[in-house]
């Protein structure tokens, strides 16, 4: 009787250990591109800017007009030699820091940077004293 | 242990009143739209839009056609059924005193645009066709319809993404506009 709880519990793990091995079918565009460099510029990129229509995709995974307009701008634009700096300076030029997966870090994004490390600097500080005071005793 | 008034550590009320605080900012946080964009063009002159006007038939520089004016541009298209909504907002705007509105056509052909104008009528004063999408998105457009309103000078001075409700109208278009007009 054991054995066949047993089983049926491997079972169980097995089914759902495969439906959670989904292979998602990224439209990775058939763009044509003078070299490898080039080419992983182009993947590289696209991943590091958000499609400010689907907001929690990249432009490299994101199915609709807007960021398939994007990656064919940004395809043009790597086969003319620009850097990714220009490349995404055009971008946000267009739709602000938001396409950035990583904000830049100025006077506005400064707290969300900071932000964390202060909280847990704090944390710590307060954590440490009650457990010398503790200690204490 | 540091005390305060009426026997109050501050080991109890230091850290309650930081909860506080960062309880205040997230519940702000959550009554804000995330997905609503701001445009990166506050505040920045109408980018040199060189595009068909569908009348004549022929490129022209836009902004040439809106200097002096407060200009309002609606980027839109005959394919959006959303857009259509508006059309009551749109004709209210096309009365007002010194504003002249505008339109952006979003990757559609001009017969669909005259199909559109026959259908529901026509506000614009002039109307510009991108059928490649290309004008809209040095604009920073990522939606249909959107609304700019560009000042006397050519700076864009607001953007409204989304169907524009008589409430939204009242509440923050006009106000601006207001705003605009006073500071000719």
């Amino acid at each position: 009787m054991e054995r066949n709880d047993q089983m049926i519990k491997i079972l169980f793990l097995l089914f759902f250990l495969i439906l959670g091995m989904h292979t998602p079918a990224d439209p990775i565009p058939t763009y044509r591109f003078d070299n490898v460099k080039q080419e992983q510029q182009f993947i590289k990129l696209t991943d590091e800017l958000r499609c400010v229509v689907c907001q929690n995709q990249t432009i490299a995974s994101s199915n609709t007009p807007l960021a398939s307009d994007l990656r064919q701008i940004i395809y043009q634009k790597i086969l003319l030699g620009e850097q990714n700096d220009a490349i995404k300076a055009f971008v946000v030029d267009r739709y602000g820091d938001f396409v950035l997966y990583q904000p830049p870090f100025n006077h506005v994004t400064l707290l969300l940077w900071l932000g964390p490390i202060f909280l847990l600097c704090i944390s710590i500080f307060f954590a440490s004293k009650t457990i010398l005071l503790k200690g204490k005793r | 242990m540091m005390r305060l008034k009426q026997g109050l550590s501050i080991r109890y009320v230091l850290p309650l009143c930081l909860l506080g605080l960062l309880g205040f900012i997230l519940s702000s946080g959550l009554q804000q739209d995330p997905s609503d964009l701001p445009s990166a063009l506050l505040n920045k002159p109408l980018p040199n839009l060189y595009i068909e006007n569908v009348l004549t038939g022929k490129p022209e520089l836009i902004n040439h056609r809106m200097k002096g004016k407060i200009a309002l541009l609606n980027v839109w298209a005959p394919w959006c059924q959303v857009c259509q909504k508006e059309q009551p907002i749109l004709e209210q705007l096309a009365k007002l005193e010194g504003i002249a509105l505008f339109s952006l056509v979003y990757k559609d052909t001009p017969e669909q645009v005259f199909n559109s104008f026959n259908k529901h009528g026509n506000p614009y004063q002039q109307t510009w066709l991108d059928p490649t999408g290309e004008a809209s998105l040095d604009l920073g457009i990522y939606g249909t319809p959107e609304l700019y309103i560009i000042d006397q000078q050519g700076y864009i001075r607001y953007r409204h993404a989304g169907l524009i409700t008589q409430e939204i109208l009242t509440n923050k278009i006009l106000p601006i506009i207001k705003q605009l007009s006073g500071t000719k």
